[in-house]
């Protein structure tokens, strides 16, 4: 059996936590797997398969943010507006505050979440899918994790508040 | 080390809920925590998220996977820009794999569409507007019914039809057999697409009646190639495609897998 076949499912739900549109996501996948296997002769046997396929996934997902920003008539990926408005009655619902919340982060913080809270990533992985430095990982999960908290909780957002604290 | 001198700070607090702290720095961060509640309530929240982000789409891993996001022999895996590289073997994917899938996707049926299926995904139909979707789809909707009148031009004067839409589209029209599945041409017809641009489309029929119509038209320009899109409209099935501005629709009432295999015939024989 291929070995990309049972990346598959969570390539999925992740394409689908990303875009929280089901149509979006499976385009999304879709264009991954295509490059994917495009690539294929890239990949590097012994290494983390799931690791590159993510990291695939995250290039296609920037690219296609990208393009979208260029479009005049584009619709932003988070309708925030939409959200809140259509749910007033059931805000206090966890699902729809998360879902909401998680909306309202800024994509790099959204991935940097997804990746560790929902894939079960570590650090190092998710540096590696994102090509960027560990404690640039460690920073973005700290302010996006941070700042889902505050939604949900209705908290001020916090951006200026200090996030250190003195050990006493 | 000298971090074990810093203060903690959130994300210590964050890796701390993650379990991805080192462990001399964790006994500190467990430590620092036992005299601050509010660092307690900030971790139990960020341990929360976790959970319910997995509550909220777990249930997509066991979602059947789309037929046309399997890859077993499937055009939309490298075809576009890759035909001439010959595939390695261990992508040539076993047909059993696939199939296993697809009974999985009958079993469990849509949960998922049905799960999600809303203003969302309407909103996300209509703003993406693929053109070929509609037009190949209303057009299949408007003749493939039709008993007197399905074609313009039927499929005896087959000579004629493909050198006349050729001539109307300018573009050199091969029409494609679908004889290895069990259809036959019924005939074709010239439809307006823009102003300016005409479409054509060709119906097939298998010997239950059964109907399904290819639409090709130009496209404009700044139209990239895509891969193999599918959609639907008031139950009718498209597989949609743009291949060096040109796009291609291939609509039918018949189920996804048949409408898949009949696309990918339909591309091979395009691209000739």
């Amino acid at each position: 059996m291929n070995p990309v076949i049972e990346h598959l499912p969570r390539l999925r739900r992740y394409a689908n936590a990303l875009t929280r549109d089901q149509e979006r996501a499976e385009d999304l996948l879709q264009d991954t797997l295509e490059r994917a296997y495009r690539k294929w002769h890239l990949w590097t046997p012994g290494g983390s398969l799931r690791a590159w396929l993510f990291s695939i996934m995250h290039n296609v997902y920037m690219n296609q943010l990208a393009r979208e920003s260029k479009r005049p008539d584009a619709v932003s990926l988070d309708e925030a507006v939409h959200e809140s408005s259509a749910g007033q009655n059931e805000s206090q619902h966890a699902t729809r505050d998360l879902l909401s919340a998680l909306a309202k982060l800024p994509d790099e913080q959204r991935e940097v979440v997804l990746l560790v809270c929902l894939e079960d990533m570590k650090y190092e992985e998710v540096a590696y899918v994102l090509h960027i430095p560990i404690g640039t990982v460690r920073s973005r999960l700290a302010r996006g994790r941070e700042r889902l908290r505050r939604l949900m909780e209705g908290l001020p957002s916090g951006e200026n508040i200090t996030t250190f604290k003195v050990v006493k | 080390m000298s971090r074990q001198n810093q203060p903690v700070s959130n994300e210590d607090l964050v890796a701390f809920a993650d379990g991805q702290l080192e462990p001399a720095r964790e006994r500190l961060v467990a430590e620092y925590l036992h005299s601050n509640p509010e660092a307690v309530h900030q971790v139990e929240a960020y341990r929360q998220q976790s959970t319910e982000l997995h509550r909220l789409f777990d249930p997509m891993l066991s979602a059947p996977i789309p037929q046309h996001l399997l890859p077993p022999e499937h055009p939309s895996f490298g075809w576009r820009k890759n035909l001439a590289a010959p595939l390695t073997p261990r992508w040539a994917w076993g047909m059993a794999a696939a199939v296993a899938w697809i009974a999985l996707g009958a079993t469990l049926g849509w949960m998922l569409k049905a799960q999600q299926a809303g203003p969302t995904e309407q909103f996300s139909l209509a703003q993406q507007s693929p053109v070929l979707l509609r037009q190949a789809s209303v057009a299949h909707a408007v003749y493939a019914p039709e008993v007197m009148h399905p074609v313009e031009v039927s499929a005896k004067d087959e000579a004629h039809l493909a050198k006349w839409l050729s001539k109307r589209l300018d573009k050199k029209l091969s029409i494609p057999s679908f004889a290895e599945h069990g259809f036959h041409l019924v005939g074709g017809r010239l439809l307006p697409a823009e102003p300016g641009t005409a479409a054509a489309q060709f119906m097939y029929e298998n010997k239950n009646m059964q109907r399904f119509t290819l639409y090709v038209r130009a496209m404009e320009k700044k139209e990239a190639d895509t891969s193999f899109r599918y959609g639907e409209n008031k139950g009718i099935g498209v597989f949609y495609w743009i291949d060096r501005d040109w796009g291609y629709a291939l609509s039918g009432k018949l189920d996804r897998a048949t409408l898949l295999q009949l696309a990918d015939t339909a591309y091979r024989q395009f691209s000739l």
